[in-house]
């Protein structure tokens, strides 16, 4: 079992174990990173999937780490640079303007994983929220 | 400013085109409808106003806004005036969903599936940036109202 992380948005919280076996480089990164309190937004391009900006302690994860386009419901990947990372409630598939491109698993739900996509899927029309990714047992 | 009339008479083409306008919350802009090149889309919206549909941001087609109309989904619509990109200002029609895109900056007609064609069926007259923001807000705000009507003589 890899090590784990919540996510706290609107009271509700889920657990993630992070994907260190497929982004050991970019996974280390983003725990180090932890905790961060930041904005949740709906995504513009990449489906039914929001996103936060993990801030400048990734800036230095430049590569990608067996790198996927289709972001799976509970499924949380980054961009390399850290300049965004989407979890997906639903339908994703990360997109941008001129099309699709890659992202690096970091992390899946695995408690608690239908209430809480149920919440971040009312970011759509809710508006943003605020999110806190915290290490398990902090 | 002169007071808006519901029709434009191009002078090239002497084509009549139908005018809305359209608010969102104390904002209206005008635009108005390309009858000529997407005529069956135009008539379907036309007959429909004045209607007040929920705006949401885009998912997937980046800097727009949506609306679901619901009465076009029953006129069995296809594309006209096809496009894939939607400049900004213009008004697009994804004929397969109902939704017309309201687009304030960079955006493509996408669904789940990928690029789609769009109805490109109007567009909003004059200068918008304000109109443009409140599109833009939806990102953030979340859903929001619009009411789309005939421009009245």
């Amino acid at each position: 079992m890899g090590r784990r992380i919540t996510f706290e948005v609107d009271n509700v919280t889920a657990v993630a174990e992070l994907e260190e076996d497929l982004s050991p480089t970019s996974s280390q990164a983003f725990w180090d990173a932890l905790p961060l309190k930041t904005t949740l937004m709906h995504a513009k391009w990449s489906g039914e999937t929001c996103f936060f900006r993990p801030g400048p302690a990734l800036a230095g994860i430049t590569e990608l780490e067996n790198p996927v386009t289709s972001i799976y419901p509970g499924t949380l990947v980054m961009r390399p640079r850290g300049t965004e990372a989407l979890l997906a409630y639903g339908v994703g598939e990360y997109r941008w303007g001129v099309g699709v491109d890659y992202t690096t698993r970091l992390a899946r739900i695995v408690e608690n994983e239908a209430e809480f996509l149920s919440t971040i899927s009312r970011v759509h029309d809710e508006g943003e929220k605020e999110i806190l990714v915290s290490h398990l047992d902090a | 400013m002169s007071t808006p009339s519901n029709t434009i008479r191009h002078e090239e083409d002497q084509l009549t085109m139908k005018r809305i306008s359209v608010a969102i919350g104390d904002e209206t802009v005008f635009g108005h409808l390309f009858e000529d090149k997407a005529p069956a889309a135009t008539e379907s919206l036309w007959d429909a106003l004045p209607i007040t549909v929920e705006l949401r941001h885009a998912r997937r087609s980046g800097n727009a806004a949506y609306s679901v109309v619901p009465p076009l989904r029953s006129a069995g619509l296809i594309v006209e005036n096809q496009v894939s990109f939607c400049y900004p200002g213009s008004i697009c029609l994804i004929p397969e969903s109902s939704t017309l895109l309201w687009s304030y900056g960079q955006t493509q007609a996408r669904t789940e599936r990928g690029n789609v064609w769009a109805t490109h069926l109007g567009e909003v007259d004059g200068e918008s940036s304000d109109f443009f923001a409140l599109l833009a807000q939806t990102q953030r705000r979340g859903v929001s109202s619009m009411t789309i009507a005939r421009m009245e003589d």
